[in-house]
């Protein structure tokens, strides 16, 4: 009987699931608090809880050694005692400040209670042979290092007997935190919005609420899941506790048996940016800018059927490649494709999804610039790379398809060069590529390839290329020479025409590796369209880009890099982006 | 009518599944009914060293498979000066996810996309290789029986790989043709006596494998490619596999654990006790090239109490 009752559950689980997959599908999109924009920090600085807390934690970064105790009034005396033998041991407060600068991390203490017996392990045991009830166990979270130490602390005898240490790990949270981590679940909008606001406050009776373990694997902040839990299901909210910020929610089954249910932060920004950037294209409109966009498995962000004024004037952009060779070691580099999180074969992944921001230049709105982070997890980390693809649209009709490189890469002596690859529309049939010689424009006949180069002539205005239909209208090609304000030295960029064929498919497709990664000349990739060189005349062109953009470590001078540092006692990345790539304008149209 | 029909229906169909049930734990009943050899603890300890490492003069040589700074493949380390020897045809595998040996000293090598597809196109990634232990040549050995084909999107085939000295068995782990929702992988067990694959673990995507032989019965462990889970299943005397998959531990539940997933298990023996290693990967069915400077390894004690791993650290690996 009890086989029946659970096949026929199961007949009714599995033909619900499909509904409940979409009611869950939509759901991801409304994450958007942090995943998508990663915006809305103020939210919430309201909470007084968290703003004494952010007081308490500045106030503990100048004291010395810089460490936010259990406050008095919350502990036995002994277990205070244990904290205070703890924090005077050189040993325990080692990692309190940065060994190079000496500059104050941010450290807490978690707990201070007598030792249990699972306290004691094979390699401790020895030295807490003669604990009884003397002996308090004290932890203490590092928020720079992500990392705990463990003090073994005998109060009878104001001793430290041993001291542990683990790295990238979390210890249970001290009440004060744990009230902070319901204080931003309880206030979140999309927690809110999920559940209702009637069943949260005031007395949350209606709900059982707990606190699960979660992760931050990426950002290595200390985070934690409040969950409430409604009928059979639960909502898990992430809770960043080192930005005091909600990463994001995920509703999950309540499982009786079987594996334990885990939700972190790693998963949510994989399976967010996966199910709503990888597997679906979507449509973007602002101003007189309309286009689709969508994160391939190994070209980046394309984004498709770009118009302007309701007139396609781009096809398709993409970035194929990162090629990074190394002047120092002939031949070593790597070939980075950039991509979808998941189910893909690019090596530098999307973390979240697009994100716009305004183009304004002397208190005017020129635009806007449509962006898509690429990183490998342990960035920046020697030898691990964050690449990014902008898009830049003008009210007035000019558009740039950019790229930028963070660093940090595997040393000074880095080339990047990104292999851009644009079907600019002009005249779906006869278009023109011609380039400035100087004096005028120089129609190209055949497919071929140019070098930027020092002494390459552009017009007046700084253009180098115009690709036109019959009647002369379409756009100029100004490439990069650092005239664009963004702290770039300029593009030194290879530039290739090739015919668009409607039956060969030349790179229009996600293509999985493209050219080698040490090439410092025009073999790039896109060169293995150019043979035998086909003739222009009256031919769909596809213009590819590669820039190239050598990287600076020296102190004062960096460009491409990327480097950690110290800011109010945790880890603030500085970066340092190198940008490339021509900007595009009007002409006629 | 429709109503009864539908009953006739639902208990026919729990007859079936009650009767299927009974069939699969008659299965894992047998399996501890160990064989007359059968012996608790490792089971990989007859793998020799190939022949041609000990032609190369080495002082201290060591199967170098990390695929930092060099173009791919497996590479024979002299750690007594750094210095590497790598035949020339160990280039066709391109950069590789797993080795093993077998009891004549035989490689076995499973081919992985790390930065590019340049030098491991999909369609040549399910599958292995082997080298040779006179000849130091590295052949194909064998594709795995499977229409699936890697592609962009999961270039990814042949996984982990584990030589069991009793069966004389490689087991190879392979995620081709696997979806973000519906897993494909299958773990096989190849007879190296007839080179064919004699037993399927299906609709499992596994990275790392390994067996070893507990109180209750020899059983291949294996970690999930989509979440820390590792699991067992049952294998009889021959080394095929019995029952379906059950759930062991989760590496992120384990103090200073992570969610990553199990790249490989490596199984020995210290001071009379079995240990396991587990080592980690952060995997999601896309390329692997990062510098993790925290990646760690999971060690575990067998208790021969109650059957069971029993955590006992983490150290960075």
């Amino acid at each position: 009987m009890k086989y029946l009752l659970l096949l026929i559950t199961f007949s009714l689980l599995f033909s619900c699931s499909s509904e409940q997959e979409k009611a869950n599908q939509q759901k991801l999109i409304e994450y958007s608090g942090k995943l998508i924009a990663n915006q809305d920090r103020s939210e919430f600085s309201s909470i007084k809880l968290l703003q004494q807390y952010k007081k308490k934690v500045k106030d503990s970064l100048s004291s010395n050694p810089p460490i936010l105790l259990i406050s008095k009034e919350t502990l036995p005396d002994e277990a205070y005692l244990a904290q205070q033998v703890a924090i005077n041991n050189p040993e325990f407060t080692r990692f309190t400040k940065h060994p190079q600068n000496n500059i104050a991390l941010r450290n807490e203490i978690m707990t201070s209670r007598k030792l249990l017996a699972a306290d004691i392990s094979t390699n401790n045991k020895g030295k807490l042979k003669g604990c009884k009830d003397q002996c308090y166990r004290v932890e203490m979270y590092n928020f720079f290092y992500n990392m705990s130490s463990v003090a073994f602390v005998d109060v009878k005898n104001k001793q430290v007997l041993a001291i542990n240490t683990y790295s990238d790990a979390q210890p249970d949270l001290n009440n004060n935190l744990k009230n902070i981590a319901m204080a931003i679940a309880k206030n979140s909008t999309i927690v809110i919005k999920e559940i209702g606001d009637s069943q949260i406050n005031p007395t949350m009776s209606q709900i059982k609420t707990s606190l699960k373990n979660s992760r931050c694997e990426r950002s290595h902040h200390l985070c934690v899941a409040p969950t409430f839990v409604i009928g059979d299901r639960a909502l898990w909210a992430i809770v960043d506790l080192t930005d005091g910020d909600l990463v994001g929610v995920r509703w999950t089954e309540l499982g009786e048996s079987g594996p334990p249910i885990e939700v972190t932060e790693r998963q949510l920004e994989n399976e967010f940016v996966f199910s709503e950037f990888c597997e679906k294209t979507r449509h973007f409109g602002q101003g007189d800018w309309q286009f689709d966009y969508q994160i391939t498995p190994s070209d980046g962000l394309e984004i498709t059927a770009v118009r302007f004024k309701n007139k396609v004037v781009m096809n398709s952009a993409k970035l194929l490649d990162w090629h990074v060779s190394y002047s120092t070691r002939e031949g070593f580099g790597y070939s980075d494709a950039i991509g979808c999180p998941l189910f893909s074969s690019a090596v530098v992944i999307a973390y979240e999804g697009p994100q716009i921001k305004k183009i304004i230049k002397n208190n005017q709105e020129l635009g806007f610039a449509f962006i898509q982070d690429f990183r490998q997890p342990p960035w920046p980390t020697p030898c691990n790379y964050r690449y990014e693809q902008r898009f830049e649209f003008y009210n007035d009709g000019r558009f740039r398809v950019a790229a930028a490189d963070y660093g940090r890469g595997c040393g000074t002596d880095g080339t990047y060069r990104p292999i851009i690859r644009m079907d600019i529309e002009v005249d779906g049939k006869s278009e023109n590529f011609a380039q400035w010689d100087g004096k005028t424009w120089q129609k190209w006949q055949k497919e071929q390839w140019h070098l930027q180069q020092s002494d390459t002539a552009y017009t007046e205005q700084g253009y180098l290329f115009k690709i036109s239909n019959d009647n002369d209208s379409g756009f100029y090609i100004e490439p990069n020479r650092g005239q664009f304000g963004d702290g770039s030295k300029g593009d030194f960029a290879f530039s290739y025409i090739t015919v668009n064929h409607a039956n060969k498919d030349e790179g229009k497709n996600d293509m999985v590796t493209m050219g080698s990664c040490c090439n410092k000349n025009y073999q790039q990739g896109p060169e293995q369209f150019l043979t035998p060189a086909e003739n222009l005349a009256q031919q769909n062109l596809v213009l590819w880009y590669v820039p190239q953009i050598k990287n600076n470590g020296t102190p004062g001078q960096e460009y491409c890099w990327a480097d950690t540092r110290v800011e109010n006692g945790i880890k603030n990345i500085k970066v340092w982006p190198c940008y490339a790539g021509p900007m595009f304008i009007p002409t006629g149209l | 009518m429709k109503k009864i029909l539908l009953i006739v229906i639902v208990m026919t169909l729990s007859a079936m599944a009650y009767f299927f049930w009974q069939q699969q734990n008659n299965k894992i009943i047998k399996t501890t009914h160990l064989p007359p050899k059968f012996k608790i603890g490792l089971v990989n300890g007859c793998r020799k060293i190939p022949q041609f490492i000990n032609r190369l003069n080495m002082r201290q040589p060591a199967i170098d498979s990390k695929q930092q700074d060099h173009n791919g493949g497996l590479l024979i380390r002299d750690m007594s000066n750094n210095s590497t020897w790598q035949d020339e045809s160990w280039t066709k595998s391109g950069y590789l996810a797993a080795f093993e040996r077998d009891s004549k000293g035989n490689m076995y090598v499973a081919p992985l996309p790390y930065v590019s597809l340049t030098l491991n196109p999909p369609q040549k990634q399910n599958q292995i290789y082997k080298i040779d232990t006179q000849t130091a040549k590295m052949d194909l050995y064998l594709k795995m029986p499977s229409s699936e084909i890697p592609n962009n999107k999961n270039p990814f085939g042949t996984m982990g790989l584990f030589y069991d000295c009793d069966t004389n068995s490689l087991y190879v782990s392979s995620v081709a043709g696997s979806l973000p929702k519906q897993e494909k992988g299958v773990i096989y067990q190849i007879d190296l006596n007839n080179n064919k694959v004699v037993s399927q673990l299906k609709h499992v995507d596994a990275i790392g494998v390994g067996v070893f032989n507990t109180l209750k019965g020899k059983k291949l462990y294996f970690g999930s490619a989509r979440k820390p889970h590792i699991y067992s299943v049952y294998l009889d005397e021959k080394g095929h596999f019995v029952g379906d998959k059950n759930y062991e531990l989760s590496i992120s539940e384990i103090q200073g654990g992570n969610t990553t997933v199990a790249k490989k298990f490596v199984f020995s023996r210290k001071n009379n006790k079995f240990i396991m290693t587990i080592k980690e990967t952060e995997f999601g069915f896309r390329l692997l090239a990062e510098n993790n400077p925290n990646k760690k390894k999971y060690h575990f004690e067998y208790s021969l109490a109650d059957d069971k791993w029993v955590f006992l650290a983490a150290d960075n690996d």
